[in-house]
């Protein structure tokens, strides 16, 4: 158990920077996903933690201990990969007692661990198998078994959970969770998943480029990206983003867009007239709304019925306007559909740096 | 109707099994024959070698039989205790297996960094333990022979070990990065975090999953150096030095060729060559690395 703090932390290989001077502070116990699309740095990230990738400069801290010079086998921390990791040559049992074995601990001590371990992750009756006689969750099992026998300051995943089917991945989910709250250890994640960041944190770092975005809460930074990139990244179907300007005009405000045509806002929204802006709104918050006084037409061009839900891709003007509803109605393609934004759910950004107003 | 239409078009269906059935039997037998073909090949000179050795000498300066008429030990006799051939296959020995261990040593750190090491020139060193290995050992012998000379280690097994050395140590080193590079980089990553250092990761973690890597490239470091005449015949003077395959050579005597102890000689030196590979062929089929990483 301990704090981790990542103070102005940079990683260039030769002359190419791949992180300008990241800094997160994780409190004792918290579960931190760091999210991003590929190249973003977050997995370079999580190696300079573990003392896989050395530091070009800044600070690393785990537990009030800068751990910027020791090799990762002192930094008292356990790490999942994605691809397992598993030592081929080894069994269940002898695989997650590896570390404690090289600590020097007893081999009843190893063993009493071991069977815990197992225990709370169903493993007991694969203790002797070894890992080619695994599935793929079974595998991912052990893994986690094994960080979790170390009882380490802070745990590492590293997309643990990109190798599995939807279906386990779900499960998994869940379980890392509950395994969490159970043992309370600090936790830094790896992900490209956003639902997997939104589902499983208690913090999000959101990357890109080698730098960080925003950092909060899931669903602050679900209602307050910070920039357009967050706004765009977390949230599935994406955010619609559109480019134009504000209008007010007896009392209504209008935005019109730059490719033509025009959508209507809420009552009372607020926003400088008459400067390019970009207006964020997610899908999720148009309502289809035949009477609304703030009711606008949008065309009809794609309908991807989930069952729970239908996704309506709809165009105005040149602009395409995603909007995901609930309830089943009769859309037609061609058809005009009067749609209704909800308010307090717009989302304005500045257009050359994408940053929130 | 429509019964009758799906009876037919079920016999023309059975009938195109038998044809397919047939065409698969014809494959068969041509692969088998094609196969048989490569087996006599590669057995018959060793069945020869081994038929001459058991043949006297008048039958084998007679018209070729492929059975000896009169079995004899006599070869084998003349071999080991007049020529005494135990010696050379003793120093043949010593080299073949210093050179082997001391290679898998020095080429599994060399390829080691190689594979995982990040640091300047690496290229150019690899292409140069490439290049090393490429150039041709008829090349060197004189510029080695030199060397050996001043180094005071002509004449001597020492020094035939450090010739072979040369060459064996770059062959190794460009086959066990391969292996190498086959350990998934997770394995050892995992193996620092739960607490190996460098070294421990490498011998722990790399060699034992390399082990099959291990036995090919021993296999055949200690085959060339076994089977090695040309250093031996220029290095190598005095009679108590000698490797096997010079000491055969030795047997010729300006145009006798005395087949039937030369044929026996080749017969024992083959054999330990043989155990070895029937030793390493099992863990060479063995795929060690099977489920440690998502496959």
């Amino acid at each position: 158990m301990a704090n981790l703090i990542i103070r102005d932390v940079r990683k260039s290989y030769g002359s190419v920077p791949v992180l300008h001077g990241v800094s997160i502070e994780i409190p004792d116990g918290e579960f931190v996903i760091l999210v991003g699309p590929s190249g973003c740095g977050k997995s370079t990230l999580l190696r300079m933690i573990a003392g896989l990738e050395t530091i070009t400069s800044g600070e690393i801290e785990i537990g009030d201990r800068v751990v910027n010079d020791l090799p990762p086998r002192a930094r008292d921390i356990a790490m999942v990969f994605q691809n397992y990791a598993l030592y081929p040559h080894k069994n269940v049992a002898e695989n997650m007692g590896y570390a404690l074995k090289l600590a020097g601990r007893s081999k009843e001590e190893i063993a009493k661990r071991v069977n815990a371990a197992a225990d709370i992750l169903d493993l007991k009756p694969l203790l002797h198998r070894r890992p080619s006689q695994l599935s793929g969750g079974q595998r991912q099992r052990v893994a986690m078994g094994r960080a979790i026998v170390r009882d380490p300051k802070v745990f590492l995943f590293d997309e643990p959970l990109s190798n599995l089917d939807a279906k386990l991945r779900v499960a998994m989910r869940s379980e890392i969770k509950e395994l969490h709250q159970r043992l309370r250890t600090t936790t830094v994640y790896v992900t490209h998943d956003q639902i997997e960041a939104m589902t499983m944190a208690d913090r999000i770092v959101v990357m890109h480029s080698g730098v960080v975005e925003q950092v909060g809460a899931p669903l602050d930074l679900y209602d307050r990206p910070a920039n357009t990139f967050v706004a765009g990244f977390l949230g599935s179907p994406a955010m619609n983003i559109l480019p134009g300007q504000i209008r007010r005009d007896n009392g209504t405000t209008i935005f019109d867009l730059a490719g033509g045509g025009s959508l209507l806002l809420p009552p009372g929204t607020e926003g400088e007239t008459g400067q390019p802006l970009l207006l964020g709104i997610r899908p999720e918050h148009i309502a289809v709304d035949p009477t609304g006084d703030a009711s606008f037409n949008a065309d009809v061009v794609v309908l991807e019925p989930t069952g729970a839900d239908t996704l309506i891709t709809t165009r105005i003007g040149s602009t395409d306007l995603l909007v995901l509803i609930r309830d089943r109605m009769d859309a037609a393609i061609g058809k005009p559909l009067p749609l209704a934004i909800q308010p307090g759910r717009l989302h304005l950004f500045e257009p050359s740096s994408g940053r929130r107003l | 109707m429509s019964v009758m239409k799906s009876e037919r078009s079920m016999r023309r269906n059975s009938g195109s099994g038998a044809s397919e059935r047939q065409r698969m039997i014809v494959g068969r037998v041509l692969s088998y024959m094609a196969l048989t073909i490569a087996v006599l090949l590669i057995l018959f000179p060793i069945y020869w070698m081994v038929i001459t050795s058991l043949k006297l000498p008048r039958e084998i300066y007679r018209v070729p039989s492929l059975w000896p008429q009169v079995f004899t030990l006599d070869n084998y006799y003349k071999l080991l205790f007049d020529e005494g051939f135990l010696h050379p296959i003793l120093n043949s020995l010593m080299v073949a297996t210093t050179v082997t261990v001391v290679s898998v040593i020095f080429s599994a750190f060399a390829a080691y960094s190689m594979v995982r090491f990040r640091y300047r020139f690496k290229g150019l060193i690899g292409r140069l333990i490439l290049f090393a290995y490429l150039t041709p050992g008829s090349l060197l012998f004189i510029p080695l022979s030199i060397l050996m000379a001043q180094l005071g280690l002509s004449n001597s097994l020492q020094g035939l070990i450090l010739v072979d050395l040369a060459f064996s140590v770059p062959l190794a080193t460009w086959l066990l990065q391969g292996y190498f590079r086959g350990v998934p980089r997770e394995l050892e990553e995992q193996g620092l975090i739960d607490g190996l250092s460098r070294m421990g990761a490498l011998l722990r973690i790399v060699l034992p999953l390399s082990a099959p890597g291990i036995a090919a490239v021993s296999i055949f470091v200690f085959t060339g150096a076994w089977n090695e005449l040309l250093f031996a015949l220029v290095l190598v003077s005095s009679e108590s030095q000698r490797t096997a395959p010079l000491a055969l050579n030795y047997l010729i005597t300006s145009d006798v060729l005395p087949w039937g102890p030369l044929m026996a000689g080749a017969v024992i030196s083959s054999v330990p060559l043989m155990i070895l590979y029937f030793v390493a062929q099992r863990f060479m089929v063995q795929g060690l690395t099977a489920g440690s990483v998502k496959g």
